[in-house]
């Protein structure tokens, strides 16, 4: 199979003068006079001709920047890139429209800026119009275009080119639902044709559906390029684990004479850290009663994911589950999981010990036993719930 | 071709942008022109008496104006538009894969279009006020490419610079306005005390401007200003071009 781009230590620095007659005194003079502004460093990575890549990272990680390379707007400060065939690149939708010109002259001007020649803008016009469903707006000027109508007329002028290389830049975040279905759409027939797609959004989702394969970028630098669910996934705990709030809210122990207290918790599965969704998952804990009597006590455990979302949360208290003490006098309980239904994450446990009315913590271990969570499959959201689908021949039998 | 094809529409949306929405539409590209010459030839022609030739009749000198005139206010528009065409076309500069040179290209162009049409009225007024117009106006076109070599040269070398110091665009204006009158286009060169029309010598306009006068209105070949101005023409856009080329890359991090 052939590739369609090849990145070889690519890197992009910008210059960033005080004031700009600083670039030209140091053109002249030899002398330096900038800082640089590293925005991408060292990424090498290579796309097989009708490959599909997500780009995705946080904003200011070079994402732009790197499209914009792609497109062939922007030239590296260093490395080696190269792009076989034509690339068609969704950067700023409508950047080149005037105001003042109807819809038609705007996509004529618009073809040819994106290297079309008179021919083939014409060949081409019937279909952008079709495809923008403007009908006779394309006869006025497009200043009276709602935003919403400019962007089906630029989305639909950009993907009008036969391009071997798509690079599209955030595009779909615009437009009403409809319109941003009809583009998806439009990108997956560019798939399906066969064409190498590179798609940047801040929709994970998108990016998991759209893309096979996914790179991931990290102030400038390639955090991780492989499976696109691989990749977001990884990329969706650090955005969690960044996004935790300073901490949750401080359970008080109270310090008890008694001193009941945790000995030991360990998964039951000793060591395993990581689980797929489905698959059943066990805790041992151990605990000393100290002088409290076993049956006064009570265990509560809850889950969260890494970005403080509170998962799940249960009591021995709650389920009614008296604790008894065992042959050596410590309590020895298992909290089973037979189906862990949690989807990809990061979660940990917080586990506490707590007396017979459930309000005061004689012990805690928070943040505790963290493991990670994979699914297949497309389904968003933290868990799976239990959930089935019917299609009636009447309303009448729904229940 | 494709580049020639964009360059075209780039051209044709630029004409009809600046008259989109008036009523004269595009009589203003004349009226504007015409009405500078008309006040012009009032000031100096009517008020202050100068005159190209002993006892030459007001209508005249106004012809000898408006000769001088249609290059200069050629010249002056395209370079002055042309400093900010980097600026103003950021947009598409960052979105469309064109060379960056053709964009200051484009008011040049559109002068040219411009000029063009402003000749005509000139062929048909002198035409009128001589009785018959001479074979050499069909050197026009050339005079229109040495004009066009000449502004297009500017006009890369202003577009590039004014990004990188913006105080160009007002010190071009000024540096336009002297050229106005260190060019003999409201008077006549000898008019001008012998020791000082050394100046003229190295002024591009001059040689232009008594090219035209020479094919357009005294019916003779204009050869050595005509090849002067072609030559100061090439040299001018070719350095121009090359500046432009080296400065475009770092250009790019200062927009």
């Amino acid at each position: 199979m052939s590739t369609a781009i090849v990145a070889d230590r690519l890197c992009k620095h910008y210059r960033l003068y005080r004031q700009p007659v600083d670039a030209l005194k140091e053109l002249l003079l030899r002398r330096q006079r900038h800082e640089r502004l590293r925005v991408l460093r060292d990424v090498s990575f290579s796309l097989d001709a009708g490959d599909t890549l997500g780009v995705i990272g946080e904003n200011g990680a070079g994402k732009s920047t790197l499209l914009k390379l792609l497109a062939g707007t922007l030239h590296p400060s260093s490395g080696d890139l190269r792009v076989s065939g034509r690339v068609s690149a969704i950067l700023e939708l409508g950047s080149g429209f005037h105001p003042e010109f109807n819809g038609i002259e705007n996509i004529r001007l618009g073809c040819a800026l994106l290297g079309l020649s008179a021919q083939e803008t014409e060949a081409a016009l019937p279909g952008i119009i079709a495809f923008s469903e403007l009908d006779d707006a394309v006869y006025r000027p497009v200043k009276t275009y709602s935003s919403g109508m400019y962007v089906r007329l630029a989305f639909s002028l950009v993907t009008a080119v036969d391009p071997d290389v798509l690079v599209i830049d955030e595009a779909l975040s615009v437009g009403d639902i409809y319109f941003q279905k009809k583009s998806l759409d439009r990108i997956r027939e560019f798939i399906d044709q066969g064409k190498s797609v590179v798609f940047c959004s801040h929709n994970l989702y998108q990016v998991k559906t759209l893309c096979r394969r996914c790179l991931w970028l990290d102030h400038g630098e390639l955090r991780m390029i492989g499976d696109a669910s691989e990749v977001v996934d990884s990329y969706m705990d650090a955005m969690r684990e960044r996004a935790k709030a300073a901490e949750a809210e401080d359970v008080a122990v109270v310090a008890h004479a008694a001193g009941a207290s945790f000995l030991h918790i360990e998964f039951a599965d000793a060591g395993k850290s990581d689980y797929a969704c489905g698959e059943p998952l066990a805790l041992r804990i151990a605990i000393d009663p100290g002088r409290i009597e076993a049956r006064e006590l009570h265990v509560g455990v809850v889950i969260m994911r890494n970005d403080n979302i509170h998962v799940y949360g249960v009591s021995t208290l709650i389920d009614d589950q008296a604790l008894t003490a065992g042959e050596d006098g410590h309590i020895h309980l298992v909290y089973e999981l037979p189906e862990l239904s949690l989807l990809s994450g990061l979660y940990s446990f917080y586990i506490y010990l707590l007396d017979d009315s459930g309000v005061h913590v004689m012990d805690k271990q928070e943040n505790v036993l963290p493991f990670r969570v994979r699914h297949s499959g497309d389904e968003v959201g933290v868990a799976r719930l239990v959930h089935r689908w019917r299609v009636s021949e009447r309303v009448s039998e729904i229940p | 071709m494709t580049l020639l094809h964009t360059l075209f529409l780039l051209v044709r949306r630029d004409l009809k942008v600046r008259i989109a929405g008036s009523y004269l539409g595009v009589l203003w590209y004349i009226a504007q022109p015409l009405f500078l010459i008309l006040l012009y030839g009032f000031v100096f022609g009517a008020v202050l008496g100068v005159r190209f030739h002993r006892d030459q009749p007001s209508e005249l000198f106004v012809l000898y104006l408006m000769a001088g005139m249609l290059p200069y206010i050629g010249l002056q528009e395209s370079v002055l538009r042309a400093s900010n065409a980097l600026v103003d076309n950021r947009s598409l500069l960052s979105s469309s894969p064109l060379p960056i040179w053709l964009y200051p290209l484009v008011p040049v162009l559109s002068s040219a279009v411009t000029e063009f049409f402003a000749l005509l009225i000139l062929l048909v007024v002198a035409w009128w006020l001589l009785g018959s117009l001479s074979v050499w106006i069909m050197l026009i076109p050339l005079l229109l490419l040495a004009r066009v070599l000449m502004s297009a040269g500017l006009a890369w070398s202003f577009a590039v610079l004014t990004p990188f110091l913006r105080d160009i665009s007002q010190i071009l204006t000024m540096l336009l306005t002297l050229l106005l009158f260190a060019t003999p286009i409201f008077y006549p060169a000898d008019m001008v005390p012998e020791s000082w029309r050394w100046i003229f010598g190295f002024n591009p306009l001059y040689y232009l401007v008594s090219a035209y006068r020479g094919a357009i209105l005294e019916g003779v070949f204009p050869a050595v200003a005509l090849c002067v101005s072609l030559a100061l023409g090439l040299v001018v856009s070719i350095v121009g071009f090359l500046l432009f080329r080296r400065l475009s890359l770092a250009v790019r991090d200062v927009l």
